[in-house]
């Protein structure tokens, strides 16, 4: 029930996440001969640079961001820790349920993309290819997972119904300043937005996505035990 | 550890920086009937109750609730599953519906009763499909009640329950309890209003600054706790009544008050003898003891 919990408290987030993913991709696919330089590139082409590769991507990190935000610090704030912590629960289970689900959800968003780039192609009698639609909403996965990772450990560190989104939003503009500082340019893997576009399925990538996501949920579990409420 | 203690601490101690929250806290809460743990705003009630639950680490001391070690985390987890909780906002997820609460809450106790549960939805009368946020604040407490109590726990806790409600909830809220008890819970609740206390309390604990001040059974204090003010026609002989039972003595000009928790019939004898011109015993009341004992705790820390 822990699960049913957290997906009560992150379904809105989510679902308007899918919706406006879902929608804005449909424009691109149907609406592709309006959009400047669309109709010159082939369609492939297209969908990796206006969806995969493109704004819809920063769409998505944001979503991501919003979805990491919540747990037992903006419970307290609420009111309802109390009656959450006297649960006969662990705190790292509710830390790994929460984790658990946002996850899913980021997979979830990683996938409408996809979804709608499927469904409406043939509509427009266009094709793209479903292995490399795939293979985006997989690294969409891993890298939102890892943005994710970071906006539930601001929200596990921080107190305060705004200072954890602020944080987050802060730090991932540092962080898009810093992988584009030319020392680190030369570590392409430690790009989370080269690897979702990237044009070839980034294996060490993906298992470094995974395991850094894993490491910051674990650390995150970690400190909510350490915490007074 | 004893089987006699719903809540027993040692040297309980939680320091925030510089402040000492709670001090060296010895409490001992017996099995059964209802316990008041009365204190002013900040005396550190609130806290105790969290390290009691696992919420807050102790800096140092330990403690046993139900006879669980409370800084150990799977012995913590179980009391949790014998020990209900009320908080003081009594809040529950508003996003959830009362019956979609219940079958969430439901889920973690395996000793859930569904008979009961409709009883008290029933006796409290909580309309079932309305959503948390709409409930006043007198339903929000129902409803943190029927989640407490559809699992007949072994101890039920309660902070400041009475907080925000009007009087009728209040009374409700006081009549439920009484007969939880009655059906075998320990009741350990925290409160400032001390009529609440001394209405439905057995024993009560009073706190002050962090400290144990008091621990007295509410029919000792009816029995034989008393405010014997004597007057005589020069200075008062105060160290002629440092005797057992005397808790402290205050002077004030030739008069001096005397408070005892036993032994009244011996401290009057000995007035007598020292030639009183005027003696009055008056009884004390839950007030009187925890305003005495809040005020003599303050001078003593001064």
């Amino acid at each position: 029930m822990l699960a049913y919990k957290a997906w009560r408290e992150s379904q809105v987030r989510f679902l308007l996440g899918a919706a406006a993913l879902g929608w804005f991709c449909g424009v691109f696919v149907v609406f592709r001969s309006g959009i400047r330089d669309g109709a010159d590139k082939a369609y492939p082409t297209f969908i990796v640079d206006a969806i995969y590769a493109g704004g819809i991507r920063n769409l998505y990190v944001m979503f991501v961001i919003v979805l990491g935000l919540g747990g037992l610090l903006q419970e307290r704030a609420r009111g309802t820790a109390g009656f959450t912590l006297a649960l006969p629960r662990q705190r790292a289970r509710h830390v790994a349920v929460r984790a658990a689900i946002g996850l899913g959800e980021v997979a979830g968003l990683a996938s409408m993309p996809t979804l709608a780039v499927m469904l409406l192609s043939p509509l427009m009698r266009e094709a793209y290819p479903l292995a490399d639609a795939l293979r985006f909403s997989a690294q969409w996965a891993a890298g939102g997972a890892v943005l994710f990772a970071g906006s539930f450990l601001l929200s596990v560190l921080l107190a305060g119904p705004y200072s954890a989104l602020a944080s987050s939003m802060a730090a991932l503009l540092a962080y898009s300043l810093l992988v584009n500082v030319s020392v680190i340019r030369r570590f392409p893997s430690l790009n989370v937005f080269s690897m979702m576009g990237s044009p070839q399925l980034p294996v060490a990538g993906l298992v470094g996505a995974v395991l850094v996501t894993i490491a910051i949920v674990a650390f995150a579990a970690w400190m909510t035990e350490q915490q007074d409420f | 550890m004893s089987d006699a203690w719903a809540i027993d601490t040692q040297q309980l101690t939680k320091r925030y920086g510089t402040l000492d929250a709670v001090r060296s806290l010895d409490l001992k809460v017996a099995r059964h009937g209802i316990t008041g743990f009365l204190g002013r705003n900040g005396a550190g009630k609130s806290t105790t109750i969290k390290m009691l639950l696992g919420m807050t680490r102790p800096t140092s001391g330990s403690g046993t609730i139900v006879n669980r070690r409370i800084d150990h985390p799977r012995e913590s987890l179980e009391a949790r599953r014998r020990v209900a909780y009320v908080a003081e906002d009594k809040q529950t997820y508003a996003y959830m519906t009362v019956e979609q609460m219940i079958r969430f809450t439901r889920s973690f106790y395996t000793d859930w009763q569904p008979d009961l549960e409709r009883r008290l939805l029933d006796e409290l009368g909580l309309p079932a499909r309305r959503k948390v946020k709409a409930l006043s604040k007198g339903m929000r407490t129902k409803l943190a009640l029927l989640l407490a109590l559809a699992r007949r726990p072994e101890l039920l806790i309660l902070d400041e329950p009475s907080e925000g409600l009007d009087p009728v909830s209040i009374e409700e809220l006081l009549q439920t309890l009484v007969a939880t008890a009655a059906e075998g819970t320990t009741i350990f609740f925290s409160s400032h209003q001390i009529a609440e206390v001394e209405r439905i309390a057995d024993r009560v604990c009073i706190i002050d600054h962090g400290q144990l001040v008091a621990d007295l059974s509410l029919d000792d204090m009816r029995q034989e706790y008393r405010r014997i003010t004597l007057g005589f026609t020069s200075e008062p002989p105060v160290a002629d009544f440092h005797m057992p039972g005397v808790e402290h003595v205050r002077t004030s000009g030739r008069q001096m008050d005397v408070f005892v928790t036993r032994n009244a019939a011996a401290v009057v004898e000995r007035a007598r003898r020292a030639a009183v011109v005027s003696l009055d015993v008056t009884p004390l009341t839950l007030r009187d003891v925890f305003l005495e004992t809040v005020q003599h705790s303050l001078r003593e820390t001064a």
